[in-house]
């Protein structure tokens, strides 16, 4: 899937590009408004990840003028300003989803998917690791056939787990993803819900697919044969 | 008197009783000399070549004049109130622009700068009021469109070295001390919080922000949102209980509500004492949250008043119509209220 990021900051752009690349996508970059506008004008593309404040042309404006032109893709806002006007700004240009700065490339995957998801109506409905399922639309998971009974927050968490499978997600991006808000002793409170979430889907017996990663956060992989 | 409409009525009315006072004084005066000292002289009717020369006795010098005190008294009253009215009507016909203005300059909020009053038909006096007005508005217009930009600035130059930062300490985490990798990513969050919160403070205090206010339902919203707090004072070994008979509806803007609650929350984890007491109930025809708990023996909770937490409840809470956000300690407990009328 092709994926144009148009962000004005070099080194933003460069680690976005890489964790795309990682999870799959090929990427093209635009620096300024300008080249977002011709690059979106010119090549089609799956999704579109914009900047709101570039040089040359504001992300907004240019998929106002994308919309106009009937180009579709959806698209993330990434902004520095968090205020509703501009949310809502976005939205009404067009844009699909909406992240604050400083984000989680982890968080950032996850939107992406879920818009992807949203756009294709595909598989990833379902999501599986190993034995276990969940069920986006129903919001139910299984694990070995078992349904799991999860509340909102331990199945917003899974989720987030089974979307960055295999590689971990930090402590502050699953506070972001689960509460978008931040509490001092943070990681308590993760640790909890994770156990919360160990005890239901690694039950005795069972292989164990959530995993501690030490300075990092969580995983959710099938063990290491 | 306050009102201005009043005012001028009275004025002009005892104006006018001035007046009428020292017509009616110069008219008796007048009389009573024309009367005892000036004698009359009159022809007899049919007999040309008669002329008769007279003056008025005392006492028919008094009657005439007393019934001349006497109407003037009489019609003073009457007088006087149809005065009041009439200038009462004039005060308020004339003070019609500034109605006018006042309907106006209502109407413009922190996110209306751009509109401008009208006075068409009002006096030059009005229209130079109007002039001025509108060059005030173009520079407060032009002010806050410098203090929006500027706040966008600062949240750009803030925002993005703390994304770069982030993506990179997020990237190395696997690869540096696990207990380094979790303390950075601990204060890069702490750090994007309190950029947050002083954003959203700055906006607040500006008159910026823009709020959806919509019908909330505080039970609702409060038990959502509570489970975490209460794990956090498990962790602590304290309480959490939230006290709500019905689920009582305010209009708010749900975000900007939750953000005040957190913020209380958090205040009463981290300055407060002992069990914590999140309350919904009616109070006459008011309807108030209160979170309360019990006052720490620790100095850092005389400082509770000062932080940036409970200044941008009370910035939050005077964006919302009608709202009031009032704390502090009240026998031995520390108690924040929201109530809406």
């Amino acid at each position: 899937m092709r994926i144009l990021v148009a962000e004005d900051e070099a080194r933003v752009a460069a680690h976005i590009r890489s964790g795309l690349t990682e999870a799959g996508y090929s990427v093209d970059v635009a620096a300024d408004g300008p080249e977002a506008l011709w690059l979106a004008g010119n090549h089609p593309y799956d999704a579109m990840i914009f900047d709101v404040m570039m040089p040359g042309q504001d992300g907004i404006s240019i998929v106002r003028q994308l919309r106009r032109k009937g180009i579709r893709s959806p698209v993330i806002f990434l902004t520095a300003r968090h205020e509703l006007a501009d949310r809502v700004a976005g939205l009404d240009a067009g844009g699909d989803d909406y992240l604050g700065k400083p984000f989680s490339m982890i968080e950032l995957l996850a939107r992406l998917r879920a818009l992807l998801r949203r756009q294709r109506n595909d598989p990833l409905d379902h999501m599986r690791v190993a034995d276990l399922e969940l069920d986006l639309i129903a919001r139910t998971a299984r694990r070995g056939g078992e349904t799991i009974a999860l509340t909102n927050r331990e199945f917003a968490l899974l989720e987030l787990l089974m979307t960055s499978s295999p590689k971990p997600v930090s402590k502050t991006a699953i506070i972001e993803h689960v509460w978008d808000q931040h509490f001092d002793s943070g990681s308590n409170v993760v640790n909890v819900y994770v156990n919360y979430l160990r005890a239901k889907v690694d039950r005795p017996g069972l292989l164990p697919l959530i995993h501690t990663v030490r300075g990092v956060g969580f995983a959710l992989h099938a063990p290491a044969p | 008197m306050k009102s201005l409409h009043w005012r001028f009525a009275v004025w002009f009315t005892l104006s006018l009783l001035a007046v009428l006072t020292v017509f009616v004084g110069i008219t008796y005066t007048h009389l009573q000399h024309e009367l005892r000292v000036e004698k009359w002289e009159r022809t007899q009717p049919g007999r040309t070549d008669w002329k008769l020369h007279g003056s008025y006795s005392e006492s028919e010098v008094d009657d005439i004049a007393g019934e001349l005190r006497t109407l003037a008294l009489l019609y003073a009253g009457p007088v006087a109130l149809l005065a009041l009215g009439l200038g009462y009507y004039l005060a308020r016909r004339s003070f019609e622009p500034v109605a006018v203005l006042n309907r106006q300059l209502q109407a413009i909020g922190g996110h209306s700068l751009q509109q401008r009053v009208r006075l068409d038909d009002a006096d030059q006096e009005f229209r130079s009021i109007e002039k001025n007005l509108n060059s005030l508005l173009v520079r407060l217009d032009d002010s806050f469109r410098q203090l929006s930009e500027f706040s966008a600035q600062v949240a750009h130059e803030l925002r993005t070295p703390l994304t770069l930062l982030r993506l990179q300490v997020e990237e190395a985490a696997g690869r540096i001390e696990p207990g380094l990798a979790e303390s950075l990513q601990d204060e890069l969050r702490r750090l994007s919080d309190y950029v947050d919160q002083c954003l959203q403070l700055a906006t607040a205090e500006q008159g910026r922000l823009v709020l959806d206010p919509q019908p909330v339902a505080l039970r609702t919203l409060v038990t959502e949102m509570i489970e975490v707090y209460e794990l956090l004072a498990r962790s602590a070994d304290r309480t959490l209980r939230v006290a709500a008979d019905e689920d009582l509806t305010v209009p708010a803007d749900a975000r900007a509500l939750r953000q005040m609650l957190h913020n209380l929350l958090t205040n009463a984890l981290r300055h407060g004492d002992g069990p914590i007491l999140v309350s919904v109930s009616r109070v006459d025809a008011a309807v108030v949250c209160h979170v309360e708990n019990a006052l720490a023996n620790r100095p850092v909770a005389a400082a509770a008043g000062t932080g940036l937490g409970l200044r941008l409840v009370r910035a939050l809470a005077a964006a919302h119509a009608g709202l009031t956000f009032t704390s502090g300690p009240h026998a031995g407990r520390y108690i924040a209220e929201l109530r809406w009328p």
